[in-house]
């Protein structure tokens, strides 16, 4: 009795989540909307009110989110949220970030894990941004090939080339914060 | 060909460290509460977006918990105080306490979930729009509570409120009907919801308690009884979205 009734639920039309899974769906998404914010870019003071933005986004429009692909939509919007937050930064503080004179740790002290951050933050914020789109889904939340294709919306060749391009970069980048420490302001922009 | 990730091996020391540095975060649990009441109150329909948006200015930060107080959260403490009283689940079924806890109209606690800012410093707007719907008089907010109180309320270090956890402990109670209708276990699960009617007599998510009381009653094999819960669920939310799926589960032979 109890498969039927679950194969009943399965086969129905409805597009809405009940409670039950709403509840399950913010439970398994939220930290990994917040962390994909955060490795997008978003600013600190910024990430909850984005991270909420993305999950009123989906309770505006979840009746019409075809079952099955909600995690998509969510991770998808955050993307979108993430490019218009990073706009907002770069309009309203050019330059923020000071490279040249950065007192960043040396290799030693990236055992302190909020240094490690800052010290990665910095190292995808120098990736380009459909390259760090790609890098951080699959990399940092662990997102299959096909999952990301359908989140970016991109072909699966493009999502693997652009995987490949950004894990070409990352190390680069990594390479050269271990030899030469913070990359110089001059470097970064002859980079891009 | 799927290339191993770089935290599975395929990275340097120095690159596994930083990688991991960057999924070793974790969100502000104040900020998750405020997002997961903000987003279930969309879903049920009970605020609209507009109203949503009207709560996440700065400036209205401090807003927040007192917009959903006066959306009605504040009537589930009754069964918060039931639940977080006893230290066991188990107990809380055995002892008769929750249950005179939480016939209780106006608990004990209750005043210090009072957040509501000072009337000079309202958003008028944001005051008339939040005001709860009529089909949900139930969820009124008591109106009348002390000044000093409520200050200190505001002043609370940043934790989850009561009124959030009160939310969370009716889904953690619906949670576990639902565990034991996964696992063949109906008459546990109305066990469950038994109690859990007990302890939220005005819980804000009674609907899908109901739902999965039918739902449960149905798994027993008893039709008769799961077409007349169907009906009221019908008579009670003739708007939910759960009404076809309920109707294909009385239909089933």
């Amino acid at each position: 009795m109890l498969d039927r009734l679950l194969d009943a639920q399965v086969a129905l039309p409805s597009t809405s989540l009940g409670t039950f899974e709403l509840h399950q769906l913010f439970k398994e998404t939220y930290d990994g909307i917040w962390r994909l914010l955060r490795g997008l870019g978003v600013p600190a003071d910024r990430l909850d009110d984005a991270a909420q933005q993305v999950f009123l986004v989906y309770a505006e429009r979840h009746t019409d989110v075809v079952r099955g692909s909600e995690r998509s939509f969510l991770f998808g919007t955050a993307l979108r949220v993430a490019h218009v937050a990073r706009r907002g930064v770069f309009r309203e503080v050019p330059g923020e970030i000071d490279y040249a004179c950065s007192d960043q740790p040396g290799i030693d002290e990236l055992t302190d894990q909020k240094r490690a951050r800052q010290v990665l933050d910095h190292i995808l914020d120098q990736l380009e941004p459909e390259l760090r789109d790609v890098f951080v889904l699959y990399e940092l939340e662990g997102f299959t090939m096909p999952e990301i294709a359908s989140i970016v919306e991109i072909p699966l060749g493009t999502a693997a080339s652009r995987l490949r391009r950004g894990r070409e970069r990352f190390s680069a980048l990594v390479r050269r914060y271990s030899t030469f420490g913070p990359p110089s302001l001059h470097e970064i922009g002859s980079a891009r | 060909m799927i290339p191993k990730r770089l935290l599975e091996g395929e990275g340097t020391e120095l690159e596994c460290l930083l990688l991991a540095s960057g999924r070793a975060v974790r969100p502000n649990a104040r900020a998750k509460w405020r997002t997961a009441l903000l987003f279930f109150f969309m879903s049920l329909g009970t605020i609209s977006k507009a109203h949503a948006v009207a709560l996440l200015g700065a400036k209205a930060r401090a807003w927040t918990v007192a917009q959903f107080l006066a959306l009605g959260v504040g009537t589930g403490v009754a069964g918060w105080v039931a639940v977080h009283a006893t230290a066991d689940p188990a107990m809380a079924v055995i002892d008769p306490a929750p249950r005179r806890v939480s016939a209780a109209p106006v608990p004990r606690h209750e005043p210090a979930l009072i957040a509501l800012p000072a009337p000079a410093t309202a958003d008028p707007v944001a005051v008339a729009e939040t005001s709860p719907p009529a089909a949900r008089p139930a969820l009124q907010a008591p109106s009348a509570a002390p000044r000093a109180k409520r200050s200190a309320a505001a002043a609370a270090p940043a934790e989850p409120t009561a009124a959030e956890r009160s939310v969370a402990s009716e889904v953690e109670e619906l949670d576990r009907a639902r565990e034991a209708l996964g696992t063949g276990e109906p008459k546990r699960a109305i066990d469950r919801l038994n109690r859990y009617d007990r302890l939220f007599p005005q819980g804000i998510l009674r609907e899908e308690a109901l739902r999965l009381r039918i739902e449960a009653v149905a798994a027993t094999g008893e039709r008769a009884a799961t077409r007349s819960l169907a009906q009221r669920f019908q008579s009670l939310y003739p708007n939910s979205t759960h009404s076809e799926r309920l109707k294909a589960l009385v239909r089933e032979p």
